[in-house]
């Protein structure tokens, strides 16, 4: 065997196509990369490692630093990672989705070790070990519990990102180039704090609420499902809507939806989006799983929602604010700002591309490699002598005062 | 009957749950009636229209009431020669409909069907038994369009109805043997149905001009 690259990692070039979305074919076809599909198979299978020039060919395909191929394994720690809708996505988009995730995890352990991230606070409910024994009316006392266990009352919740990243969990909003790909979550034991990705490629501001209380679902309701029982169709799909309900349950509690949903109609539920910011299907499928109205309104309401175009575009989808995250983002701001590490110290560290890092940890593109440093200006000091007794001028403010 | 006592028949069967849906749907459908007329016509046609809309919207909603509510049934009727279909609401003996009225609590303009709904008020009807032998007791939910001194006042918050009132006439529909101002009963959900920017002042003031015996 020719070893002209030491400590290439077979296994990382793999990473770097799937995530890429590149076949060994169409990788060899990239400018410079003049090796064919077989040598590809072999330095994955490190039968051989690629020459300087064409590792460094590869790198530009695939836009990632040379060192990232240089880089060990991460340890073998993997739990149970929850896809949506895992039963349609086909599997080379599962694979780049978990390979997000797993750069998701460096980025947040690289910046743990200089940010105190929030405390972990994820309830652990008194549920059955066997999830499929899970009933409705456990998943609904489940999400009502996580509310008491944050001490949320039953109100609409005003930022889901905002509240989950408070108890302690990692987000980020990704292309996950798929659409039948939704997002994915893994609670990581050795972080003790779960990890969610969002998947942007479709959805609206409250769909993807909806899709983080549905993680969050999995974090709560599926602490002990291993892996090896998603892959029967049947328990995949009742892990589903287990969590599917208690998304509902968790961004609806029943009696104050009940008491604004006054009437089954499509008014009704477009008037009260914007204080419950959840769409308007998830708000016919809470009303008629909850049993507030019986199939036949239900399917009254879902045919003229669809007469309507909402299947496609609901109100108040393109005004609703996007939730963006924003742990990941205000750390690096820190200690960038700070001069804790450089641009430079970052592509080190994590050998990721710069694009990358700036995806997943919510930045703006451009953030990381056109950093420059903010200092405060020294300026004099504020003059001291004024005597603070006399009173200023007093500005009146409206207040709202909504009681009576 | 006393007064008193079709009091107690509205709070048994109708409850609060279900008048506060009643003055939700109204605020709703002067909502949805006055962006909906506004967004679809000129000015002009938009006044025309808009009275009807709201209407409709309110009937609609009293449907939708209907399908969310315990022991509520609607129904569309349309009296002999009419050109407009009814929702009814039905509530054990109370059989309920909407009526636009020109100013807080007026008196349903005469027509030939609320009078014959109207003569169903059987006022022995509670007198000796808590159970309702068949007969009906005609309920009105009326409301009016708001208003304002200030045109530019009347302008912006004209898709605010100006009260809203469960009455019950007598049978020759003459007086209201009962009635219950919503606005009155139900402060918060027209707190919550009203302007933000609105303050304490305004709210009494629009809380006023509710009133039935409120002057301009």
């Amino acid at each position: 065997m020719r070893s002209r690259t030491p400590g290439f990692v077979g296994a990382r070039l793999r990473e770097a196509r799937e995530v890429r979305g590149f076949t060994a074919v169409a990788l060899c076809e990239m400018r410079g990369v003049t090796v064919s599909p077989q040598a590809i198979s072999q330095y994955e299978t490190g039968r051989a490692t690629p020459s300087p020039e064409v590792l460094s060919a590869i790198a530009t395909a695939v836009n990632l630093p040379e060192h990232f191929f240089l880089m060990p394994l991460r340890k073998s720690d993997r739990g149970t990672i929850f896809y949506r809708s895992m039963s349609s996505a086909t599997k080379s988009a599962r694979s780049r989705a978990q390979r997000r995730f797993d750069w998701l995890r460096d980025i947040a352990r690289y910046l743990s070790e200089f940010v105190d991230f929030p405390e972990s606070r994820f309830p652990v409910l008194n549920l059955p070990t066997d999830p499929i024994e899970l009933s409705d009316d456990e998943i609904d006392e489940a999400a009502a519990e996580v509310r008491r266990f944050w001490n949320m009352g039953d109100g609409p919740i005003a930022n889901m990102v905002l509240l989950l990243e408070n108890q302690g969990a990692v987000i980020a909003r990704d292309k996950l180039s798929a659409e039948t790909l939704d997002g994915l979550s893994e609670f990581v034991a050795e972080d003790k704090r779960p990890y969610i990705i969002v998947g942007t490629d479709k959805g609206s501001p409250a769909r993807w609420r909806f899709d983080l209380a549905h993680e969050l679902g999995h974090v709560v309701l599926h602490a002990h499902v291993r892996p090896e029982l998603l892959v029967r169709a049947e328990h995949f799909k009742r892990i589903e809507e287990q969590a599917h309900r208690f998304a509902g349950a968790f961004l609806l509690p029943l009696e104050p939806f009940a008491e604004d949903f006054f009437s089954a109609d499509l008014d009704t539920l477009v008037a009260i989006k914007p204080k419950w910011k959840v769409s308007i299907a998830m708000m016919i499928t809470r009303a008629s799983r909850a049993g507030l109205i019986d199939d036949s309104t239900a399917r009254r309401l879902w045919i003229n929602s669809s007469r309507r175009g909402w299947r496609r575009e609901e109100p108040y989808d393109d005004v609703m604010e996007v939730e963006e995250p924003r742990l990941l983002r205000r750390s690096f701001e820190l200690i960038l700002q700070n001069g804790t590490q450089t641009a430079e110290d970052v592509v080190a560290r994590l050998a990721l591309s710069l694009p990358d890092v700036e995806s997943l940890a919510g930045l703006t593109r451009g953030f990381l490699s056109d950093f420059a440093p903010v200092t405060l200006r020294d300026l004099p000091r504020a003059d001291t002598t004024t005597d603070r007794r006399i009173p200023g001028k007093v500005v009146s403010l409206p207040l709202r005062n909504r009681t009576f | 009957m006393t007064p008193e006592d079709i009091g107690v028949a509205l709070d048994r069967y109708l409850g609060d749950r279900t008048m506060r849906a009643l003055l939700q749907a109204v605020f709703q459908s002067y909502a949805v009636a006055h962006a909906d007329s506004r967004a679809r016509f000129t000015p002009r046609q938009y006044e025309n229209i808009v009275g009807y809309e709201v209407r409709c919207q309110l009937e609609d909603a009293l449907g939708g009431i209907a399908e969310r509510a315990t022991g509520v049934s609607a129904s569309e009727e349309r009296a002999p020669g009419a050109k407009w279909n009814r929702t009814q609401l039905r509530v054990g003996p109370l059989l309920l409909v909407e009526n636009a009225v020109e100013t807080p609590c007026a008196l349903v303009k005469s027509a030939a069907f609320r009078q014959t709904l109207a003569r169903t008020n059987e006022l022995s009807l509670f007198d000796n038994s808590d159970e309702h032998a068949g007969g009906l007791l005609y309920v009105a939910l009326l409301h009016s369009r708001s208003d304002w001194r200030d045109p530019a006042e009347r302008q912006k918050w004209r898709h605010l109805p100006g009260s809203a009132y469960l009455a019950v006439p007598d049978p020759d529909v003459r007086v209201y043997l009962h009635e219950i101002n919503l606005f009155d009963r139900f402060p918060d959900v027209v707190v919550a149905s009203t302007p933000q920017e609105w303050n304490v002042e305004a709210h009494i003031q629009y809380l006023d001009r509710a009133r039935k015996n409120w002057a301009v």
